[in-house]
C-alpha cells in the first residue's frame, strides 16, 4: 500500500497531470479576473486547494465570449454567494502535489552523478519557487500609508483586512490586542488572558454602508451605547473592484465580570469614533478598524504633487516628497517618491499609489493627500534566485551534453 | 525515504494552518495627532469654486445637510411610494476626466447590484436632458421590477468648467414618480462659479497669459475682455450665426498637437483619433511671428478652427468656435487677425 502510494507520488505522469492542471488554472484564473476582480479571482483559482464551481463558471463564461458565445456575466456578489462545489483542483493543491512529487522523486529515483548536476539545479530552483511562492501567499503583507499634507504617522493600514482592535491606554505606549475579523461570529464569545473583560458578538456584516436616516434598505442598529442608537446599517454586495474593499461592521457587548455594559456599535468607517471602557483604572478603546501595521519609525508627507502636461488633462507625474524619521537608528531624512521610485526602508517597499492633489483639491479648499502602497514580502528574493538557478541548471546540462556530444564527434 | 516523506508533509500541514485567524498582541505607540488645518497659502492656486442655484423645489423635496465634504446639495424626497434622495456634486474638469459616462453608469449599477452594462443598454439607459440652459445626460438605472428596489435616475451635465452630478436614488416607485419634477428642476438650475477674493477677476487677464499684445481686430468683432485661462474673447455675430473667438497662451508644447486636437475633436462632438491622424489634421500656415500650424473641424452642429503659434516657450492658442456657417465666414478674418499679432 505505501509503496503503490510512494510509486504515485513520484510518477512522471503525475508531474505531467499537475503541470497540465497548472496551465488550466493560470488560464482560466486569469480569464475570471474580468468578471471577478483581482482578489476574488486569487483567492478561488490559485489560494485555494479546490476551485468551486460559481468561479469556473464565470471564467468560462468570460472565454466564451471570445467566440462569440455572450451569456451574461457572473459578478463577484453571484460567486461569492453560490453553493461551494469544488470542480477542478485549485493552485494550493498543485503546487503542493508539484513540490511533494518533485521532492519524492529525488529521495526514490534520482541518483546523484556529475552528468545530472544540472538537473538537479534546476530541479532545486523549481522546488525555491514554488516555497517562495508559498511564503509569499504566507507573509507578505501589503497595506497602505494614506497621508495629508504635513501629517505624519507611525502605521499602514492593511489593504484588505480588518481587526477589532482591543487598545489598553499607556503613558508612553499602547497596549494592543488585535482580533482578526474571522473571529466574529455572532453570538461568539472573545476572551484573551490580557484582556480583562470579554466581548461578546451580537450583531455582524461583512460588507456594509451605513446612514444617519432610515433611508430605504437601512435598518437601525440594536446598539445601546456611543453612536450606535444614531446608526442605520445595510448589508451590501462584496466589493469585487480592484481598488475598492468591503466596509464590514459590528455590534458588540462587553461583558465585564459577568454583568453586560452595554453594546456598541463600530465599524472601520467610523474607525475614530473608538468606545471606550475603564477596568481597574485603566482606560481601554475598542475599534472596529482596518489592520494597522506600526512601524518603529514615522513617515511625514511634506509635499503631494499632482503634474499635468500643461494645457491639458494629461497626468505627467504624481510624487510624493517625505521625510522618514527612526528614533531607533537616527535616520531622518528627506526623500521623494514618485513612479518607478519607490522608498525602500527597514524591510518595506513605498510605491506611489493614488493621490488626490491640485484642483480639485484646492477649490475645495481641502489638502492634498497622498496615498502609498506598502510591500513587505520577507521571500522577495526567492523568484530571482529560483529563475536564476533554473537557467543555471539548464545552461550546464546543455554544456554536459554538448562536451559530451564534441568528444563523440572527434575523429578516432 | 518514508520519514522523510512524512516529515514533510507534517511541515507543510503546520506552516499552512498556522496562517490566520490569531489573535496578536503587541505594543504600539500611540497615534501621532492629525495636522492642523493649513492656512491659506499665498502661493497655493486660487480656484474657482463650483456654484448652482435653483428656482422652486418641487413639492416633497426638502434641502438638508448643506455643503458637506464633495457633496454640493442634498435634498430629502418624500412621497406615497417612499424615500428618496438627490446628491448634487460638482468636479472640475468635463466628464471624460472622470472616466466617461459609461463607467459612471457601471458604478452606479453596481451600487444597485446589476451587472456592468452593455453598449446596447447603454445607450437604452441614457438620454439627452436639457439643465440650465445647457445639454446634459440623464440615465435611468433600475434594479429590478417597477414598483419594487431601487432606482437611481442621475444627470451629469458639464457647465462653466465643472460637471455636475446630480443623482436621484431611492425607493423604486418614488423615483420613477419624481422623475418629471426631477427634469423640471434640472431646466431651472443655474450654473456658475466664484472667484476666490485673492484672484483677480477675470477682466484683468489670465493667469499664464500676461498682458495683450498688440493686434488688430476687425471692426464688427464685439470685445468680451478676458476669460478663465483666455488673454482675450471676441465675438463675431452676422449672417449665419455667431462665433467666439479666444486668445490663450501656455507653455511649452501644451501638452501636444496631438492631446489638443483631440481634445477640441471631442469638443465638436467627433471621436478622437490616433497620434498620427492628429498631426495630419493640423496643416502648417504662414505667419509673420514664426512656425504655425492651423487645424479646422467639422462637428454636426458647431465648427472650429485653432491656429497655434510657437513663440519662444510658449505657444499661442487662436480659437475660433461656433457655428457652421460663421466660422467659414470669419475664416479670412480670423486669419489676418492671427497675422496681426505683434509678440511682446
Amino acid at each position: 500500500m505505501i509503496d503503490k502510494f510512494i510509486k504515485l507520488i513520484t510518477s512522471l505522469k503525475l508531474t505531467v497531470v499537475c503541470l497540465l492542471c497548472s496551465l488550466v488554472v493560470v488560464f482560466f484564473g486569469t480569464m475570471a479576473q474580468d468578471p471577478l476582480g483581482l482578489y476574488i479571482s486569487q483567492e478561488r483559482f490559485f489560494h485555494s486547494f479546490f476551485i468551486d464551481w460559481a468561479a469556473m463558471w464565470a471564467s468560462v463564461k468570460k472565454t466564451l465570449q471570445m467566440f462569440g458565445v455572450y451569456m451574461t456575466p457572473s459578478t463577484g456578489a453571484q460567486v461569492l454567494q453560490a453553493q461551494w462545489v469544488p470542480v477542478f483542483p485549485g493552485g494550493y493543491l498543485l503546487g503542493s502535489v508539484l513540490l511533494i512529487n518533485l521532492i519524492a522523486t529525488h529521495f526514490t529515483k534520482f541518483k546523484w552523478t556529475k552528468a545530472k548536476s544540472g538537473i538537479f539545479l534546476t530541479h532545486a530552483g523549481i522546488i525555491l519557487l514554488l516555497v517562495g511562492q508559498l511564503f509569499t501567499d504566507m507573509f507578505a503583507k501589503e497595506s497602505n500609508l494614506r497621508l495629508e499634507e504635513g501629517q505624519t504617522k507611525n502605521y499602514s493600514i492593511d489593504a484588505r483586512k480588518n481587526e477589532l482592535a482591543v487598545v489598553k491606554i499607556g503613558e508612553n505606549s499602547n497596549r494592543v490586542i488585535s482580533i482578526p475579523e474571522s473571529k466574529l461570529k455572532v453570538g461568539k464569545v472573545i476572551s484573551h488572558p490580557e484582556m480583562p473583560f470579554q466581548l461578546k458578538v451580537t450583531e455582524y456584516w461583512k460588507s456594509s454602508d451605513i446612514s444617519g436616516s432610515d433611508a430605504p434598505g437601512y435598518m437601525k442598529v440594536d446598539a445601546t451605547q456611543g453612536i450606535g442608537p444614531r446608526v442605520y446599517v445595510k448589508s451590501i454586495p462584496a466589493a469585487t473592484a480592484m481598488d475598492a474593499r468591503d466596509i464590514p461592521a459590528v455590534v458588540v457587548e462587553v461583558l465585564d465580570s459577568g454583568h453586560g455594559h452595554g453594546t456598541w456599535f463600530s465599524t472601520p468607517s467610523l474607525a475614530r469614533r473608538q468606545f471606550h471602557h475603564d477596568h481597574d483604572g485603566n482606560q481601554w478603546e475598542i475599534a472596529f478598524r482596518f489592520k494597522r501595521y506600526y512601524t518603529p519609525y514615522s513617515i511625514t508627507l511634506l509635499e503631494a504633487k499632482h503634474d499635468k502636461y500643461k494645457g491639458t488633462e494629461i497626468p505627467r507625474n504624481f510624487s510624493s516628497v517625505v521625510r522618514i524619521e527612526d528614533s531607533v537608528s537616527g535616520e531622518n531624512r528627506e526623500t521623494k517618491i514618485f513612479m518607478n521610485n519607490p522608498l525602500r526602508y527597514a524591510g518595506k517597499t513605498y510605491y506611489q499609489y493614488q493621490m488626490a492633489a491640485g484642483e480639485m483639491m484646492a477649490s475645495r479648499g481641502l489638502k492634498s493627500t497622498s496615498t502609498l502602497q506598502v510591500v513587505q514580502n520577507p521571500s522577495w528574493l526567492a523568484p530571482y534566485l529560483g529563475c536564476g538557478i533554473v537557467g543555471l541548471g539548464l545552461v550546464i546540462q546543455f554544456l554536459i551534453h554538448l562536451v559530451k556530444f564534441a568528444k563523440k564527434r572527434k575523429p578516432a | 525515504m518514508k520519514p522523510v516523506i512524512q516529515q514533510f508533509c507534517l511541515v507543510f500541514a503546520v506552516v499552512l494552518g498556522g496562517c490566520g485567524g490569531k489573535i496578536e498582541v503587541y505594543d504600539a505607540p500611540p497615534d501621532l495627532a492629525p495636522p492642523a488645518p493649513a492656512p491659506p497659502s499665498a502661493s497655493a492656486p486660487a480656484m474657482p469654486t463650483p456654484e448652482m442655484t435653483w428656482k422652486d423645489l418641487p413639492a416633497g423635496w426638502e434641502e438638508v445637510g448643506g455643503q458637506t465634504g464633495m457633496r454640493f446639495a442634498s435634498f430629502a424626497i418624500t412621497g406615497d411610494g417612499g424615500k428618496a434622495e438627490l446628491a448634487v456634486f460638482p468636479f472640475p474638469g468635463p466628464p471624460n476626466q472622470m472616466g466617461g459616462e459609461k463607467r459612471l453608469v457601471n458604478m452606479w449599477r453596481d451600487q444597485l447590484g446589476l451587472a456592468p452594462v452593455t453598449d446596447q443598454e447603454f445607450e437604452k439607459s441614457s438620454q439627452k436632458i436639457e439643465a440650465g440652459g445647457v445639454e446634459g445626460t440623464m440615465f435611468d438605472i433600475n434594479s429590478g421590477e417597477e414598483s419594487s428596489g431601487d432606482r437611481i435616475v442621475a444627470a451629469v451635465v458639464w457647465a462653466k468648467g465643472f460637471t455636475w452630478f446630480l443623482k436621484m436614488s431611492g425607493d423604486s416607485a418614488l423615483v420613477a414618480a419624481q422623475k418629471p419634477a426631477f427634469v423640471s428642476f434640472l431646466k431651472g438650475l443655474t450654473f456658475g462659479f466664484k472667484m476666490p477674493e485673492s484672484m483677480p477677476s477675470p477682466q484683468s487677464g489670465s493667469r499664464e497669459g500676461g498682458d495683450r499684445p498688440n493686434w488688430k481686430t476687425p471692426p464688427h468683432w464685439e470685445d468680451l475682455g478676458a476669460g478663465m485661462m483666455q488673454i482675450a474673447k471676441y465675438r463675431a455675430s452676422g449672417e449665419g450665426g455667431e462665433t467666439e473667438i479666444s486668445v490663450s497662451r501656455l507653455g511649452g508644447a501644451a501638452g501636444g498637437i496631438p492631446a489638443n486636437v483631440n481634445r477640441w475633436l471631442g469638443q465638436v462632438g467627433k471621436p478622437s483619433v490616433t497620434n498620427a491622424d492628429a498631426n495630419a489634421l493640423a496643416k502648417p500656415i504662414e505667419v509673420p511671428a514664426g512656425s504655425a500650424k492651423n487645424v479646422e473641424l467639422s462637428g454636426d452642429s458647431k465648427d472650429m478652427q485653432v491656429i497655434m503659434v510657437s513663440q519662444g516657450d510658449s505657444t499661442w492658442f487662436f480659437k475660433s468656435f461656433g457655428a457652421k456657417a460663421a466660422v467659414e465666414r470669419e475664416k479670412a478674418a480670423f486669419v489676418e487677425f492671427v497675422k496681426s499679432v505683434e509678440y511682446n
